[in-house]
């Protein structure tokens, strides 16, 4: 038996592997945790040498600055309005189409699912400028209500119809005829049987599509003007720009920016994981 | 395809609409009407506050002499050439190692998967600190644990294009490994097995068995890969300007960064130059298309499917 096959060499491999994962999880945290440790310091402290990781003294002033003097709590209201209109929204519409798609047959059928298909294929920047010349013309670019980025949420949703399509066919018709005989007409069935039963596919969805706004940049740099109206990815975009603001206090609104996000990573994991994976499909 | 039994006129032919008409009111809104309109504002000299003259192919004219537009597309296919190969490399070797049942190791997969949930403004700023030339944590690692002094990074314009291709890189090869991963899950265990009982040795079978038999993901990671690196934006926007001092634009220094969507996004909503800039989008239309053209024909040659 060669050396590599013995316990001895196996404990080596495992501890070898072990090595190389935790290794690559460092350079993964290390931007993260050096991202909290600067948001602690103070501003004079930004240029010491060697940096320190643990902050000579704790700051936690520094985080009030950035909230209420830098408006990152109005920041990141905007973003939670947003990013949960946005997806709620966009459960009821892709839902209803998804629906049809599924299990409805009814002409032009196979040309609007063609079509729908289509523009999952075509890139968001080829259609971005038009886009912006009609929010322009409806009089919603910096609209009170930030209606530009949560109605072609709501209404062309082609990734999520697609993906609730998909699920729905997978539901047994017996489902279906059974609630026939209890009297139900179709809205009845795509209400109480349907959407009930499409729990874990419309979390996907609603997790991702909540995901997708909050961390959007093109659309609140285009539709959002005043500052009272911005989300906390162009609010940080402008932060970074301002020549006297420290890196420390920058840190703080990026931690500030990538908190939510994170802490709902860590508790629905496996619906981000599936929801950006199957997006890939749309290239 | 299943279907419900739709029992009267209503049911057949009205209720179908309602259930699409938010649905297809968007698509033609917000989609397939944009696709059209853009394609017509290529032809145009468009600016939003004075309206559009028709000048028919003379936006495709100037691209094709413009020098900060060549320079765009040679950054543009650069930052591809670099960055699929390393993040398909990268990611492939990542979903090796996470493939097993070792203790912990559905943590190891969180933890790689962390960047591409988090918003690239975020990760943006703090790459951007991190790789600092004078105070940044990189170089000052580079310095006392290697005694090198390192690159300035964003701050020159040699350098400034291949950073961003690293940072990139790490937003998104969780992303990718995961999808690999799926991949590696579908080879079946007895092939492995039968490979060991034939003496192979894990890096030959590596070579004979799994990457074949992985070649449909990797095809289909290669692909989204490159139409994803020409259509980077956020990375560039966020990390560019700022590295610039105040007043400077994204896509710096020099131009050196300066790629297909972020002179997109110049042209038309800073300069005003809409039509141009929709000529420069329908270049990356047909950039993506014909990549999943060329993908899907050759993939016949070399792709194993079972």
């Amino acid at each position: 038996m060669s050396a590599s096959g013995t316990r001895a060499g196996r404990i080596t491999r495992r501890s070898l592997h072990y090595a190389v994962l935790i290794i690559i999880a460092m350079t993964i945290l290390i931007p993260f945790l050096w991202m909290a440790s600067t948001s602690l310091k103070g501003s004079g402290v930004m240029t010491e040498v060697p940096p320190r990781w643990i902050p000579e003294k704790f700051l936690w002033g520094n985080y009030p600055e950035v909230l209420f003097e830098h408006k990152f709590l109005r920041f990141a209201i905007n973003s939670i309005y947003i990013s949960l209109t946005a997806a709620v929204g966009q459960l009821f519409t892709c839902s209803l189409a998804g629906f049809a798609f599924a299990r409805l047959r009814f002409p032009g059928r196979n040309l609007f699912f063609s079509l729908l298909l289509a523009t999952m294929m075509i890139p968001m920047q080829v259609m971005i400028i038009p886009e912006f010349l009609i929010m322009l013309k409806l009089g919603w670019v910096d609209h009170i209500l930030s209606l530009p980025l949560i109605i072609p949420s709501w209404l062309a949703g082609a990734f999520g119809t697609f993906m609730l399509r998909q699920f729905f066919l997978t539901i047994p018709e017996d489902l279906e005829a059974a609630a026939r005989i209890d009297g139900c007409n179709i809205f009845g069935i795509y209400w109480r049987i349907f959407l009930p039963l499409a729990g874990p596919a419309l979390a996907t969805l609603f997790i991702f599509t909540t995901m997708t706004a909050w961390n959007d940049l093109l659309r609140p740099i285009l539709y959002l003007s005043s500052q009272q109206r911005w989300t906390l990815t162009i609010g940080l975009a402008n932060f970074t720009r301002q020549y006297d603001v420290n890196e420390n206090l920058k840190m703080a609104g990026s931690l500030i920016t990538l908190t939510p996000l994170v802490v709902l990573y860590i508790f629905t994991q496996k619906y981000f994981v599936r929801g950006i994976t199957l997006s890939g499909l749309k290239g | 395809m299943r279907t419900i039994l739709q029992t009267n006129r209503f049911e057949r032919y009205t209720a179908p609409f309602l259930f699409l008409l938010p649905m297809i009111a968007g698509l033609f809104v917000f989609r397939l009407g944009p696709v059209v309109w853009s394609f017509i504002l290529s032809f145009q000299k468009y600016n939003p506050f004075q309206g559009g003259t028709w000048i028919g192919l003379e936006n495709y004219r100037e691209l094709l002499q413009d020098k900060d537009f060549i320079q765009v597309f040679k950054n543009t296919v650069f930052f591809t050439l670099m960055y699929m190969p390393l993040g398909v490399v990268s990611s492939l070797f990542l979903s090796l190692l996470v493939n097993n049942k070792l203790k912990g190791i559905t943590f190891f997969r969180a933890v790689y998967f962390l960047p591409v949930i988090s918003a690239v403004a975020a990760i943006g700023t703090v790459w951007a600190w991190l790789l600092n030339p004078l105070y940044g944590l990189v170089n000052f690692s580079l310095k006392s644990v290697f005694g090198i002094i390192g690159p300035e990074w964003l701050g020159s314009p040699k350098t400034a294009l291949f950073t961003l291709v690293l940072v990139n890189v790490w937003h998104t090869m969780g992303y990718t490994m995961v999808i690999f991963l799926a991949g590696l899950q579908n080879i079946p265990q007895e092939l492995m097995e039968a490979a060991y009982v034939d003496g192979a040795g894990k890096i030959k079978s590596f070579f004979r068995i799994v990457l074949p038999l992985l070649s449909p993901t990797t095809f289909f990671v290669v692909v989204i890969t490159t139409i994803r690196s020409f259509q980077v934006f956020d990375l560039i926007y966020i990390m560019t300007a700022p590295a610039a001092g105040e007043g400077g634009t994204v896509g710096g220094p020099a131009n050196s960064t300066n790629v297909l969507v972020t002179s997109i996004f110049l042209n038309a909503f800073k300069y005003y130059r809409m039509g141009f800039g929709a000529s420069q989008a329908y270049i990356l239309f047909l950039i993506v298309a014909l990549i999943t053209a060329v993908n899907f024909r050759f993939q016949k040659r070399w792709v194993y499917y079972s």
